[in-house]
């Protein structure tokens, strides 16, 4: 039955479609402007119509937040027929348009360049210790950047690294940080420049390699997504272990290694697509939330597997919509009386960040809400044990 | 080797007062090097952080914006905001790998000629004592997000 089916079909199984429509109708990106239908791609690959696809800017709109492969009783897994599709269609000549007109993938694009010697490490702090060699690496990421791009909307996201580092070292582990990592490629891959992607994959590889580590912690959950699953899908099997951070701690905090206490307050938490829908950790950052002491901690109404998506997805589909959605998320954590809206991804502290930065004047006492990442503020309630232990 | 190495100078000139001041020189018969490809963009203000990487990119060895001076601006504050950006490019450069000295922001009106021919000289020489763009040698041209 199957036979005739191009491979995109096939390896998606996409022939399972029954055209319920689910997909089309959770799909937040459909109440937006463009009107975007994940139903009608699926339809078009299905009756040949690839190219017409390939070459509509929609593709660019799709949020990869999951929500449409959650639902779909056929299992069609929508977001991986997007990236393939976004490949086809940058090689047929389809542009996106980014925001901060393309600056974030470009900044990628130069870490490609074997010869350049990044200096990316100013942000370590004098307290926090750091070994030259080793078994534990910390991937940092691209967070020294985001600060400086988003010097407007100040979004601390180097705050993240350095809370990342406190806490390690508060349980005596003192892992590499280098000079050498490059950008995961994540958005290259979503946006569809595969070629990109496996060059960057395969530099961060090497290096890893040389150094000879044989854990590598990561703190964002889109390079964490991307090295655990994706660099074995399209480099090879990786010979050291990718673990993410909230998973590693909660660890640590289980086996008594750290303790954490801050001032009374309610909080909230936001599931970052990558992390939730795309690779099931639920738990983790819950875990670890649970054990600062004084916090009080309030599920909003859609969490977990229902969570929405801060709106943006590898900086290519900023519009209104995700603008509305930025906003209704928002205001969802204010309607459960938390003072402050916990994430675990750099880029959904951005953006909503960046929605709550444009908020008019007369709206900002009703929009009284912070954002932070959970690194952030568990290193804040670190502190005390910290300086009593000294 | 060092006397052969011809610096690719992007220039970015707005058209209302460095552009002009381009062409004064030009038509004042200042001399100064060969080496810079002007550019010219309504206001230094159009000038994104992208652009100036993206020349990079594509294999220049020094970038130089110039604009109207401080209050000058046809725009009234266009080159304020180039001012911000540019110290975001300036500390990218930084981070990313590339010497600082490699791109330089100047305010040139459209009656300085002579600074023009000095600003470009001063910053080709500068670019010759640094040599080729670093980022060389090794891999094609990106493929990156373009519009
Ligand atoms: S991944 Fe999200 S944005 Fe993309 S089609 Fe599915 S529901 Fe819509
Ligand atoms: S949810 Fe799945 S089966 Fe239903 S229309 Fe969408 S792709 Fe087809
Ligand atoms: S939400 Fe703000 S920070 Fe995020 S992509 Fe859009 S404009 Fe940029
Ligand atoms: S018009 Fe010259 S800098 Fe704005």
């Amino acid at each position: 039955m199957t036979d005739g089916y191009p491979p995109l079909i096939l390896e998606n199984k996409a022939y399972y479609c029954v055209e319920c429509g689910k997909c089309s109708s959770i799909c937040p990106m459909n109440r937006g402007e463009h009107g975007i239908s994940p139903r009608r791609i699926v339809k078009k690959i299905l009756e040949n119509y690839e190219i017409e696809v390939i070459e509509d800017q929609w593709l660019y709109s799709c949020l990869i937040c999951g929500l449409c492969d959650e639902v779909c009783p056929s299992m069609i897994s929508f977001s991986t027929l997007i990236r393939e599709l976004r490949h086809r269609a940058l090689q047929s000549g389809n542009r996106k348009l980014c925001s901060k007109s393309g600056l974030l993938l470009q900044v990628g694009g130069i870490m490609m360049r074997p010869s350049l010697k990044q200096n990316r490490l100013d942000w370590l702090p004098k307290d926090t210790k750091i070994s030259e060699k080793g078994d534990i690496m910390y991937f940092v990421g691209c967070l020294p950047f985001f600060d400086v791009i988003f010097k407007d909307i100040d979004p601390k996201t180097i705050d993240i690294a350095k809370g990342t580092l406190r806490m390690l070292n508060a349980a005596g582990i003192e892992p590499i940080v280098s000079n050498n990592e490059r950008c995961c490629g994540h958005d290259q891959l979503w946006s569809g420049d595969i070629v990109e992607f496996e060059f960057l994959a395969k530099l961060n590889v090497e290096h890893f390699k040389e150094l000879g580590i044989k854990k590598l912690l990561v703190s964002c959950p889109e390079c964490y997504e991307t090295i655990s699953k994706y660099y074995p899908k399209y480099i090879g099997d990786l010979d050291f272990e990718v673990i993410y951070t909230m998973e590693y701690i909660s660890e640590l905090i289980d086996e008594g290694k750290i303790t954490m206490k801050i001032d009374e307050m309610k909080v909230t938490y936001h599931d970052p697509c990558s992390l939730g829908r795309h690779l099931n950790i639920y738990e983790p950052p819950r875990n670890v939330i649970a054990n600062i002491e004084n916090l009080s901690f309030i599920e909003m109404p859609q969490n977990k597997e229902s969570g929405p998506c801060c709106g943006v997805s590898a900086w290519i589909t900023c519009d209104r919509t995700s603008k509305e959605m930025q906003i209704n998320r928002l205001k969802e954590a204010i309607s459960t009386g938390a003072s402050k809206m916990i994430t675990t991804c750099p880029k959904c502290l951005i953006h909503f960040l960046c929605s709550l930065k444009q908020r008019p004047e007369e709206e900002k006492d009703t929009m009284g809400i912070d954002v932070i990442d959970l690194s952030t503020l568990a290193s804040k309630a670190l502190e005390i044990p910290q300086r009593e232990g000294q | 080797m060092d006397n052969m190495f011809k610096p690719r100078i992007i220039a970015f000139c707005c058209n209302w007062c460095s552009y002009a001041g381009a062409d004064l020189a030009g038509v004042s018969r200042f001399q100064y090097p060969p080496n810079a490809r002007i550019i010219r963009v309504m206001c230094s203000g159009r000038v994104e952080p992208r652009f100036v990487f993206r020349a990079f990119e594509k294999g220049a060895d020094g970038v130089i914006v110039t604009g109207c001076h401080i209050g000058d601006c046809h725009y009234i504050s266009g080159n304020k905001k180039a001012e911000e950006r540019m110290k975001l490019v300036r500390y990218l450069i930084g981070i990313l790998g590339l010497e600082e000295d490699r791109f330089r922001l100047e305010w040139i009106s459209a009656s300085e000629g002579q600074k023009f021919a000095h600003v470009m000289t001063a910053f080709i020489n500068k670019i010759k004592e640094l040599g080729p763009n670093p980022m060389f040698g090794k891999i094609e041209e990106g493929t990156e997000c373009q519009q």
